[in-house]
């Protein structure tokens, strides 16, 4: 337990770490009264708790706080302030301190109370936090091995049909069902769930589709980073699985060599993706705005995300391109 | 460089481990329909540890979470050990867990659910590899 006394008052320290090493007696204390002081009491050790005035001569409460947080995220942090006002104390408590006590002869005690209140609620919340990481982890390893079971079973399924039609229907369900597992993963993978990096999820699904395909056909990716809610992220890359393995399937026929480009760019409030390529463009191919399953599935995902979805063929190949409001 | 599969006629003798018995089916249908032979499938480590002691197997096939006290980590050990090449098939996206997996030199990693390709892409690399030298 390191504990860190920010106050330009060296009396004020003295009392205020008397009084909370009552409560923490075997804590190591460290004291600033300026830049100098708090920089090297950060080196030597980041603090479990700070205590800190608000007005300071060469800095404020605040910006101590800011330091301290970006030296540990989990720091337990109390203001200890001579200018007290409902204000002041909601600001603070707003800024993300745990709690405000005004300074005083008889508030000591109070401070001691304040900062063991706040170091075992904060306490509480982190192994809350760690239970809550625990369950996420089996969760998504739970999800996964469900999801393998299903794959498992459709693919038993799929031995017991004749037809050779229906065998691939449930041979491609099994592959948008992976398609979809690692769209989570994507999430899971993201430091925030609810948003992810579009760029990393295309350029990892369009290398593991061409790879999957052989790798008889080349691959250039050309993509703008840009951020999405998970929302569109997944009807977004399900279209984008379902573009790029009609293409690979379609108008790269037979292990035909060929070049698959894919960009992806911001234009004013729209995202753009264009996926080319210059392969045989038969009557199947990507281009074709067919009855398949795939490309009503594209039509129907595009229309949930409000994207407008167009074809073009021409001598050199297909061009499909997907345009999104952002 | 990892450990890898020494046959070179593209027929690899598979150890599955796995304790997902639905799985471990599916995993040996799909290496079989490839031309493979599954030499024995595990659902323990200790079994596992066993066929590779036991056995003449080319590459191993290994989930993370097994049923009783050893891993597949555990099983990745022994099959390095014994010059045993090894792919993990896992549910888990724990970063921890996965450093320590590639920690073992592992052929490949395939996270669950996995293709019946991707398996194939991971086996036939190496396998392409060894023609290419002429082994």
């Amino acid at each position: 337990m390191h504990i860190l006394f920010v106050d330009d008052d060296p009396d004020i320290r003295t009392l205020a770490i008397r009084a909370v090493l009552q409560e923490f007696q075997d804590a190591a204390v460290n004291q600033a009264s300026d830049l100098v002081f708090l920089e090297r009491a950060l080196h030597e050790r980041a603090p479990d708790i700070l205590v800190t005035d608000l007005d300071l001569r060469w800095t404020d409460g605040f910006a101590v706080f800011d330091r301290v947080k970006a030296v540990n995220p989990h720091c337990c942090t109390v203001m200890f302030t001579g200018t007290g006002n409902e204000e002041l104390a909601v600001k603070a408590i707003r800024h993300g301190f745990d709690d405000y006590v005004v300074k005083g002869t008889h508030q000591l005690r109070r401070l001691a109370m304040a900062v063991r209140a706040a170091h075992d609620r904060n306490q509480e919340l982190r192994r809350h936090s760690e239970n809550r990481e625990l369950v996420l982890k089996e969760l998504y390893h739970r999800l996964h091995n469900n999801l393998q079971m299903v794959i498992s079973l459709l693919r038993m399924t799929e031995k017991t049909i004749e037809s050779e039609r229906d065998r691939v229907q449930l041979a491609d369900l099994g592959r948008r069902i992976q398609a979809l597992s690692a769209l989570q993963e994507e999430f899971y993978r993201s430091d925030d769930f609810r948003r992810v990096n579009v760029a990393g999820v295309l350029d990892r699904l369009a290398r593991n589709l061409v790879k999957l395909a052989g790798g008889h056909v080349a691959l250039s990716c050309d993509l703008e980073q840009a951020e999405m809610q998970v929302d569109v992220a997944v009807p977004f890359g399900l279209m984008v699985n379902e573009i790029i393995t009609n293409a690979l399937k379609h108008a790269f026929p037979d292990g035909r060599s060929g070049r698959l480009s894919i960009r992806l760019a911001r234009a004013q409030e729209r995202l753009d993706l264009t996926i080319t390529d210059d392969g045989a463009g038969d009557p199947g191919c990507m281009g074709r705005e067919g009855s398949g399953l795939g490309m009503r599935l594209v039509r129907r995902l595009a229309d949930q995300i409000g994207a407008e979805v167009s074809y073009e063929r021409n001598a050199t190949g297909t061009t499909c391109r997907i345009s999104l409001p952002t | 460089m990892p450990d890898q599969p020494s046959n070179v006629n593209g027929r690899l003798r598979v150890l599955v481990v796995e304790d997902e018995w639905l799985v471990a089916d599916y995993i040996v249908d799909v290496l079989e329909e490839a031309g493979h032979e599954v030499a024995a499938t595990a659902a323990t480590g200790e079994k596992a540890i066993e066929h590779l002691e036991q056995d003449a197997i080319d590459v191993a096939l290994l989930d993370i979470k097994l049923k009783g006290s050893l891993s597949g980590i555990d099983v990745a050990q022994a099959a390095r050990a014994r010059g045993i090449p090894h792919v993990f098939i896992t549910g888990s996206g724990d970063p921890t867990t996965r450093a320590s997996a590639e920690a073992t030199g592992p052929l490949g990693f395939l996270q669950k659910p996995f293709s019946p390709e991707g398996l194939m892409a991971i086996l036939a690399g190496p396998t392409r590899q060894e023609k290419a030298h002429g082994n």
